[in-house]
This record gives structure tokens, sequence and C-alpha cells, in this order.
């Protein structure tokens, strides 16, 4: 009974640690996908050395169409709702929020393992597709009907009780998240005590019970038109008696779709505000300006869905409207970008590991929140829609810079959660080799576009105006297997300073949060004695005499 | 304009040019802010680092001066990009999806898994009538004529794709889509599908052909009258298309 009860801890820590390893490892499933993807677009056709008899062997040795479209489908599944959502949100932001934040749990410790757990069910129910005659979903991570009501067998099905049931984690782990930081503060931790990480992951929150449920309406409607026959979204065409409409499917998605975006990026955001101060030994410039930017991109990233349906032919009125508004975030985001400048400004900048991937994430998010004008502009979008235009922008914002702030996150708090330090030369070489090798991908991917090339094709060769491409098409694969080897080095770092790491000293950043109060890793209780906050997260005066130059929260600025 | 490998392919059409501008403008203005704020960073780090501004100075940011400055920053970018990109792109929708020209050819487009099928109306210009000429992955328009298409789909979601001319429009099962062109120069352009239809999305293509008006009007009058010859009105199936109301 003991042993079954260790199945379901309660521990914000247990469970965060168990989040982000799933993360972690659905990482590398998604990114295996990229490169077979990869493969198939440097070498259309190409059997794949060493392991590709074992992996296709139907196609002897290389990729047939329909695995391709099965590879491309799970990828961006298995990448957004089981990579990036357990690792950063389920498994960061569980961990950190009590800490941060001056509890002892989070405020629904039961809620925590369920919400863990149904994301494992998840991610269960899409790796059974693999056995399923027919096998797994193949119409995309958007899955578009009639392509996934009609697709055959019940490898799609299988995909919409997936999505469901991390939908339902996340909503289960974003209330969790708002009644921690509603009613687990510790005493004196006014809101605008609360440390960006706390504010994002709240923002986050906020978008998940809001957004999260119409996935969850779509997924079960999805489900509904597969199973039972329903003809919610089929069309009503002449000789069937459906009364449907593909459209509204895609209305649903995309009301999800969209905040999703935010929703990942906003604790990456929280977390690149946090450590830019700290790295700068200075306060995170204009905190609260910078709170207001985030709450405004979060209530605007609700009214912009609309742009990724500008071809749909909704007509003139539709697309000028959601122009607009989508171009309207570039004002809070600009304010935000502006703030974190301000932050190094005049500061005492130090490049440790974290620092990198902050500073590696500023110049990624600029690169793909601009380009993000080219889309949100409907002229330009006429012609750069579901081309590698939109794969390279969105893989820089909400891939590399979401990652970038991940990375950051992990090698700051991996002295908390472990007591020991991540090796130096290992985390500089994960840094360059993530950093560069991401931006030749993605920026070489918006080339792609830009020459007019469609997503999703398993032979661009087979248009003449794309033959002049394989040369770029091989390039830009070559650099993602350099990215991911460079990934196989964080890795190799985390197993080896997780056992024989140097030993962390308590505070190795030199920083006031809470978290950095209590031992690491961490008791049980966090805290012998829930800490009584007096001041912002981020103080810092001259030097005493021990050389230290910060005011933990608990002491008066 | 660009040119070399990675360029788009050649611009046939008269309004392409309007969204090739438009990237354009959108590219200098964000590449002149990317290197602004790349530049900010860079001499920032050169500046500031800790070896050699070993203390920093305790700015909070919050001052009524540091909220104007960032205010009056993020809004001229929104004035100078987006306002300009707005403007730029009403354009350019309206002349992509407003009302065709009266002298506009009409097409009937029928995407499936995985072809294209044209039908044009011929002399009677009416639809579904015995000069209809009918084409499978083959277009053919004249050049300096507005071109109308109106599209449906017989099974699941494709996109009407043509890079030549700029254009992108779904074709949704249950729905007519249209959008419309005009071919400036004659020359070959690819019609592809742009929405993942199948495990055979990449091999939806159609061959498109700008004929000057002698050429076009040759070939038009030579397939309606191979068509008329042909027709069956007993074959229903082959009479996909449909009027358009008016």
């Amino acid at each position: 009974m003991k042993r079954l009860l260790r199945l379901f801890p309660t521990d914000h820590k247990t469970v965060g640690l168990a989040s982000m390893a799933q993360g972690v490892l659905f990482l590398l499933v998604g990114g295996s996908l990229a490169l077979l993807i990869r493969w198939q677009l440097a070498y259309p056709g190409a059997p794949i050395p060493l392991v590709g008899k074992l992996l296709f062997p139907l196609g002897n040795g290389s990729i047939p169409p329909h695995a391709y479209t099965v590879l491309f489908t799970l990828h961006g599944t298995v990448m957004i709702f089981f990579a990036v959502t357990p690792l950063l949100i389920g498994g960061l932001g569980v961990y950190l929020l009590p800490l941060l934040l001056g509890s002892r749990n989070m405020a629904y410790p039961r809620l925590s393992t369920a919400s863990l757990w149904l994301s494992i069910l998840g991610s269960l129910s899409l790796l059974s597709s693999f056995f399923v005659p027919f096998g797994p979903a193949a119409s995309a991570w958007t899955a578009y009907p009639p392509l996934s009501t009609t697709a055959p067998g019940a490898g799609q099905t299988l995909w919409s009780v997936a999505l469901f049931l991390s939908a339902l984690s996340s909503i289960l782990g974003a209330v969790n998240t708002l009644a921690t930081v509603l009613r687990k503060r510790a005493p004196g931790m006014d809101v605008f005590r609360m440390p960006l990480t706390v504010w994002g992951f709240t923002f986050t929150a906020i978008l998940n019970v809001l957004f999260l449920p119409v996935l969850s309406a779509a997924m079960l409607l999805l489900f509904m038109d597969r199973t039972f026959g329903t003809t919610i979204f089929a069309a009503a065409v002449p000789g069937s008696t459906a009364h449907g409409d593909p459209v509204l499917y895609q209305h649903l998605f995309w009301i999800f779709g969209h905040p999703e975006v935010y929703l990942v990026i906003l604790p990456a955001w929280g977390v690149l505000g946090d450590l830019l101060a700290v790295f700068s030994r200075k306060p995170a410039f204009g905190y609260r300006m910078t709170v207001l930017s985030m709450a405004l991109i979060t209530l605007l990233s609700g009214f912009v869905y609309g742009h990724h349906m500008f071809t749909v032919g909704l007509g003139p009125l539709f697309s000028e409207a959601f122009m607009l508004l989508t171009l309207m975030i570039s004002i809070p985001s600009s304010i935000l970008y502006l703030n974190w400048l301000g932050t190094l400004w005049r500061g005492s900048i130090r490049l440790d590991p974290p620092m990198l991937f902050c500073l590696g994430m500023m110049v990624v998010f600029a690169l793909g929140g601009l380009t993000g004008m080219h889309l949100g502009a409907a002229g330009t979008n006429l012609y750069l829609h579901d081309s590698y235009f939109v794969v390279g922008h969105f893989h820089l914002t909400m891939a590399v810079s979401v990652l970038l702030g991940t990375f950051a996150g992990i090698y700051y708090w991996f002295p908390k959660m472990t007591g020991r330090m991540l090796g130096k030369g290992l985390s500089h070489a994960h840094f360059w080799l993530t950093f560069v090798p991401s931006i030749l991908v993605f920026g070489g991917m918006l080339l792609l576009g830009y020459a007019g090339m469609q997503r999703r094709l398993y032979n661009p060769s087979e248009f003449d105006f794309l033959k002049p491409l394989a040369g770029l098409n091989r390039g830009v694969s070559w650099m993602a297997f350099v990215l991911g080897f460079g990934q196989l080095l964080f890795l190799w770092n985390v197993v080896v300073s997780w056992k024989r790491g140097l030993p962390a000293p308590a505070n190795p950043w030199g920083a006031g949060t809470l978290e950095w109060l209590t031992s690491s890793p961490p008791t049980r209780e966090n805290f012998a004695e829930i800490p009584v906050v007096r001041c912002a997260p981020h103080v810092f005066r001259g030097a005493d005499s021990s050389g230290r130059d910060f005011r933990s929260q608990i002491e008066e600025a | 304009m660009m040119t070399g490998p990675f360029a788009p392919p050649p611009d046939l059409s008269v309004h392409g040019s309007g969204v090739t501008s438009l990237f354009w403008y959108t590219t200098t203005a964000t590449a002149i802010a990317f290197a602004i704020v790349i530049a900010a960073l860079a001499w920032f780090l050169l500046r500031y680092r800790a070896g050699k501004n070993p203390v920093a100075t305790q700015l909070q940011g919050n001052r009524g001066r540091d909220l104007a400055v960032t205010l009056a920053l993020a809004v001229t970018v929104f004035a100078t990009i987006d306002a300009v990109l707005v403007r730029q792109s009403r354009q350019t929708i309206r002349d992509y999806l407003g009302r065709s020209p009266q002298n506009a050819l009409k097409v009937e487009v029928m995407a499936r898994q995985w072809a294209w099928s044209f039908r044009y109306p011929g002399a009677d210009g009416r639809f579904n009538s015995a000069d209809d000429v009918v084409t499978m992955n083959d277009i053919r328009v004249p050049v300096n004529q507005p071109v109308e298409v109106r599209l449906r789909s017989q099974d699941v979601i494709h996109a009407f794709y043509v890079p030549q001319f700029r254009i992108k429009q779904d074709v949704v099962p249950g729905r007519t889509t249209r959008i419309w062109f005009q071919a400036a120069e004659t020359g070959s352009f690819e019609v592809a599908c742009s929405q993942i239809c199948g495990w055979a999305h990449y091999k939806m293509r159609a061959e498109g052909r700008v004929l000057n008006s002698t050429d076009f009007e040759a070939w038009y009058h030579g397939a309606q009258e191979r068509a008329r010859r042909q027709f069956d009105p007993a074959d229903t199936e082959a009479l996909w298309g449909w009027e358009w109301p008016p």
C-alpha cells in the first residue's frame, strides 16, 4: 500500500521533478521525430543510415509518404502537449511556485498528482496509437476535419483522447496554481513583491483555465464525430445528411491554439525577467509595467486567433479586424522588451550559464516576434500562410525562445533541486550548440518560406519552383542535426552533475528570493518556519563587509 | 527585389508586387528595429559587464520619465510599422478578395484528394453546359484579363496556392470560396495545395500557363469544339459545375 502511494506523490517537488522527467523524455521523442522529418527534406526518399530499416521496414529503410505525415503530426503534438507543457508548466512551475511564494506545498497537493497522472495517461494514449491498425494520427497537430474525422483506424481517436486528457491535466494544474498564488503566499508577500516568474505562471494559469476547456470541447466533439457518427464538423454537402461545418472546428481549435503560444512563453518571460535582474545585480526595470504588459498580452491573446484563418475565406472584414488586434500585441511586447534592456542598462552583468540562455532568448525572441509582423499583416499572409515562413516564425517564438527560457530556469534552479552545480564547460557548449544552430535552422526556414515552400510537404522537389531550394533544405537539416546533438550534452551534464557535480553553495547566484533561504534540495516542508516577506524580490545594495550585495526578501529593503 | 536561389518564383501577376513590396517594407522596418535592439544589447554587454562595471546603478525604472520613454518607443514602433502594414494589407486583400471586374474570365475549381479540376463556361458563359471546357491539373489563363476562380472541394480541405501570383485561398467542403487574379506576363506557373490533405498532399499540383490572348482564344475555341462533340447529358457525374449566383 505504501509503495503504491509513492506512485501518487503529493509533494510539489516530487511532482515537479516527475513532470520534468516526462517532459525531457518527450522532448527526446519529439526531437527525434523532427530529425527524421529533416532527414526526409534533406534527402527525399533516401534510406536513413543505421536505424532506417528498423524504423521503416515497409519503406525499406526510407520514410514512406504516409509515415512522413505521422512524423510531423506527432512531432507537433508531442512537443506542445507532452514535452514543453509538462517540462515548463507542470514541472518547473509546480516545483518552484511554493518555494518562491514561501509556502510548504501547492494549495491542492492531490490535484498536483492528478494533473501529473492525467498528462501521463494522455501520453500513453498517444503512444498506444502506434500499435493499432493504420497507425497513429496523420492529419497534422491541428487535425482539421474532415481529414481528421474521416481518417481510418483508431489512431486519430486515441490522439483526441490524448489531447483531452492533457487539457484536463492543464486545467487542474491551473486551478491549483491560481489557488496557490491566491491563498498560499507567505505573510508580507504582496502580489507586487512576487518574482516575475510567479507572475508568468499565474498568467499562464489564467489562460489555461479560460482556453483549455475550449480545446477539450473541440476534442470531445471530434471524438463524437469519429466514434458515434455525429456530424458536427461534417459539411452539409449534397448527397449527405450532415449539417455541420468543418470551419467550426477551426474556430474552436484556434481560440485555444493562439493563447497556447502565449501560455507557454509567459513563464519563460517571467523567468527571463527575474534572471536578468539577478545577473545584472539590479531590480527588474519597470517591474509593474512589465507585469502590466504581461497582463495586457494575456488579455489580447484571446482576441487574435483569427489570423490563423486569414485564408479560410471569411471575408476582408474578418481579416482586417484580426489583423489590427494581432498587431496591437506589438505595443505591450515592445514595453516588455524595453524593460528587459532597461534591466541590463547600467547593471553589473555576470555571464553565468543561466544568463547566457537568457540573453540568447532575448535575441531569438526578437527575431521570432518581429517576423510575426509579416504574418499578422493580412496582405503578406496571403503569400506566406501555411509556408515555411510560419514554421520558422513559430519555432523561434514558442519553441526556441520557450526552451531557452526553460533551460535558463533549469540551469538556475538545478543547484536548488539537487544541491549540485551543473558542469560549466558542458553548459557553455550546450548553450552555443543550441543558440547558433537554432537561429540557422529556423532562420533558414524563414528563407524557405519567403521562397514559397509550403509546410508539410513530403517531397518539395515535386514542384518546379521549389527545386532550387534543395541545397538550403539540406543546410537547414544539417544544422538541425547539430542542434539535436547539442541537446545530448545537456542530458549528459544533468545525469553526471546530479550524481557527481560540485556541491552547490547555499545561494550560488546571490539572489534574494525565498527559495534560497532553505536547504538544497529543500526539505519536505520547504521552510522550517514560514518566512515573513519584507521587500521586493530583487533588492541590491553596495556590498557589505562579507561581499554580500543583495537583500533577502525577508529583510527590510 | 532579391533574386537568386532563395527568391520567390517570378511574379506573373498585376497585384503580386503589392504583396512583395509589403513584405520588403516589413522586412526593412523590422530589420532596423532588430538591429537597434541587438546593438543596444551588445553595447550593454560590453559596457556593463561585471569586469568593467563592478557596481550596478540601482534604477527601478518606475519613474514617470521611464514609463513615458518606454511607452513612447512602443507606440512609435506601432505607428511606423503596424499602421503601414494595416493600411497596405487592406489594399492588398481588397484587391484579391474584392469583387472582380466585369470582364473577368470565370473558372470553377474542384479540389479533391489529390488533383485539381478546372471548368471554363465556354462561349455561352454558363457552367454545366455542352461547351464547358474541363481540364485536370491543367489551367490556362489569358494575359491581361482578370480571372475569377470559385473553389469547391469534394472531400477534405485543400488550399489553392499560386506562388507566381502571390495568392492562396482555402477550399473548404460545404462552402464556395473565391479569389481573383490578373496575369501581367505570359509564362508558366504552378498550382500547389498548401493545406495538408492526406499522404499525397505533396503531389497535388496543377500546371498553369499564361497565354497571350490569341493563343488562349485558339486553345479555348478548340477545346469547346471537342467538348461539344464529346458531351453526354446522361453522364451526370461529369456535370459537377454549378451556377454562379448573380
